[in-house]
């Protein structure tokens, strides 16, 4: 993974310095919070509910296992012992206290992690697919350029102050495990006929208030003009997105006011200018030079590809063994190595969240059996990517242990879900307890996993960062009159990593439920979706395309109006 | 119908650690919801956030709660502001997760 040089090093503890300075300033009374406010925004850090949370980057979800063991020894030392998982790839806590922040940034800086641009209006945590370097799907390793793009949008002045802020996601497999198409840039890596590296390049796409699919604004942009296009789209989008409203200022907005050729036109125009400057061209020497930090580790070679072993845990007689074996490994490009998924959605703890005391266990885990490294998933699980097939019974009995071995990746207990109105300012409705009622519903493992992959996106508000909007199932929670209520969509999907879909946005299915409601509504979906499959083969989504709502529709509300009469 | 009559609170965050407080009697915050002070008066409440906006060594955001009182003359608050006048336990331990 990328080591900090000695720019890096700078940056980040003269960051640290610079909050310290201005938090002293602000509890002496220098400062007033309308002052403090960007500034602390600025290293991530806000003001919710209960509590500060300070939002910690995690450049494309990639973790070292010392990274994680300081991660976890800030959690101890400053907060209530656990953090959250974002997906944003990020890690939250909770209850930071203000005069700690600074020192936690000392701390983070020591392992090379930061919080910079984590919040505001600028270039936010760039995201990748979290099988990035592993994946046997995978045509081109995407965390070099993620990696470029990193270090060109740190502290870019002129990308400092966007009308929004903006995130940008990469993959470079077939499969899109990254939702490319809900973010403001996505940008799948690909490889032209001549077999030179470039990006198919899409802009547009976003959740929130109006969520949009992405558009591909050009097939392929070489490899040389990656900064260059990516600045020349910024400074359309600086120059023309709207500043005079909040809810309009996304590049969405723009892109689908404009329309994408009109755009495009402006992009080209300004790439044309800039693409040739030599502070914006991707030389050659410097992918390699980033490449350098990404070649692969040395891997062992087995006798045996691994598929044998894997396959026998599928087949075998422990049941528990077989589901995680089933349901939490992917095939990894390595012959005799698995992709391990750790599920940090059960009944232990609410999604995505993590204690201090599982984060060293995890980062052990790591070292012994993983190369030391660990990637957070935008599905706010973790993923151990390079786990020797005949480790896997040990990990999991070791997961198991943790309680991370849930067999339930990409199925309905497998949800995403935002802090919600338990921690969240912004929040109209509290997304967790919602999450904790359905995971006891669907407490039948073996009914979770015949009803097979199905994703469910919780949101406690219209902002979208549980991303209800590409859920198969999604919910979103809403104010009526001061009270909380919840809306279900359907069909939505975040990519083709699941349940074999294209991205799409959901669509409401009917009026809000009280939260009582919500739960067994989802089981009513889901019992007519398994009623009306044509086979086990069909997903969710399949049946949801070919069928449409109203199945769902009537067993939804046509219960709760059968309990009325 | 008779409207709903209203009673006003004042609420912020403490500066150090983000934690919930309330106005309560003497110019001083309270962690505690039940040691709120209340009024009608919307004139009162303009006061209130007023002073309130002149201690920003100690809190900030400081904004007035909008409440309406029932028939039975119970204050009813949004759901925001229940949870807000829960504290600072939070959605793992009110669900009974393992701490």
């Amino acid at each position: 993974m990328y080591v900090y040089d000695e720019h890096d090093r700078r940056l980040v503890r003269e960051r640290a310095a610079q909050l310290r300075d201005q938090v002293h300033r602000r509890v002496h009374g220098e400062l007033t919070e309308e002052e403090f406010r960007p500034l602390r925004l600025q290293n991530g850090l806000y003001l919710q509910l209960h509590a500060y949370m300070l939002r910690i980057a995690i450049p494309y979800g990639l973790l070292s296992s010392t990274q994680l063991r300081k991660l976890a020894d800030i959690t101890r030392r400053f907060d209530r012992g656990y953090a959250h998982f974002t997906t944003r790839q990020n890690l939250q806590l909770n209850w930071p206290k203000l005069e700690d922040v600074p020192t936690i940034l000392d701390e983070l800086a020591t392992v090379e992690m930061h919080a910079i641009q984590t919040s505001g209006n600028c270039i936010r945590n760039v995201t990748a697919d979290p099988y990035a370097g592993v994946a046997a799907d995978e045509v081109i390793d995407p965390r070099p350029y993620c990696e470029i793009l990193r270090q060109w949008s740190t502290f870019h002045p002129e990308l400092a102050a966007l009308p929004r802020k903006f995130k940008l996601a990469l993959t470079g497999a077939a499969d899109d495990r990254a939702a490319i198409a809900v973010h403001d840039i996505g940008i799948r890596v690909v490889r032209n006929e001549a077999g030179e590296i470039g990006f198919d390049y899409y802009v547009g796409g976003g959740q929130g208030r109006t969520p949009l699919l992405a558009e591909r604004i050009r097939a392929f942009v070489p490899e040389r003009d990656l900064l260059s296009y990516t600045e020349a789209v910024l400074r359309v989008y600086n120059l023309e997105g709207r500043r005079d409203n909040k809810y309009k200022a996304r590049i969405k907005i723009l892109v689908k006011e404009l329309g994408i050729e009109a755009f495009r036109a402006q992009v080209e125009e300004e790439h044309a200018k800039i693409k040739d400057d030599p502070a914006l061209v991707l030389e050659a020497a410097e992918i390699e030079r980033v490449k350098r930090y990404f070649v692969p580790p040395s891997y062992e070679r087995f006798a045996s590809d691994g598929a044998t072993s894997i396959e026998a845990l599928r087949l075998g007689k422990d049941r528990e063994l077989a589901r995680w074996a089933k349901g939490n490994l992917t095939a990894h490009r390595v012959p005799g190595y698995a992709i391990v998924h750790l599920s940090l959605k059960s009944r232990l703890a609410p999604p995505g969240d993590v204690t201090a005391d599982q984060m060293d266990a995890v980062a052990d885990l790591a070292d012994r059996f993983s190369l030391g490294r660990i990637v957070v998933t935008h599905r706010q699980n973790l993923v151990l990517t390079d786990v020797a097939a005949r480790d896997l019974r040990e990990v999991h009995a070791a997961l198991a242990a943790l309680g991370f071995a849930t067999p339930n990746v990409d199925r309905i207990t497998d949800m995403i879900t935002c802090p919600g109105l338990d921690y969240c300012d912004l929040a109209n409705a509290r997304s967790i307890p919602i999450a904790d009622d359905i995971t006891k519903r669907f407490d039948d493992l073996d009914w979770v996993f015949d009803v097979g992959p199905l994703t469910l996106n919780i949101s406690g508000c219209i902002n979208a960062c549980g991303h209800h909007h590409v859920g198969n199932i999604g919910i979103l929670g809403i104010d009526k009159q001061g009270e909380e209520f919840y809306q279900l969509m359907l069909g939505g999907s975040g990519g083709q990593g699941v349940g074999g879909a294209d991205a799409a946005l959901g669509r409401i299915l009917g009026r809000a439920l009280s939260a009582s409601e919500v739960a067994p509504a989802i089981e009513r979906i889901v019992r007519a979706y398994v009623d009306i499959r044509t086979s086990e083969d069909e997903t969710f989504i399949e049946a949801y395309h070919r069928l449409g709502s109203e199945p769902f529709k009537e067993a939804v509300y046509g219960a709760l109006k059968a309990a009325a009469e | 119908m008779a409207s709903k009559q209203l009673e006003f609170l004042v609420t912020a965050n403490r500066l150090s650690d983000g934690q919930v407080v309330y106005l309560a009697s003497n110019e001083r915050w309270s962690e505690s919801y039940a040691d709120a002070r209340a009024t009608r008066d919307a004139a009162e409440r303009d006061r209130w956030i007023a002073w309130a906006k002149t201690r920003e060594a100690d809190v900030c955001g400081a904004y007035a709660i909008e409440a309406t009182i029932d028939a039975n003359g119970a204050r009813e608050l949004s759901a925001r502001e229940r949870l807000r006048a829960l504290g600072p336990g939070d959605a793992r331990r009110r669900l009974g997760y393992p701490a």
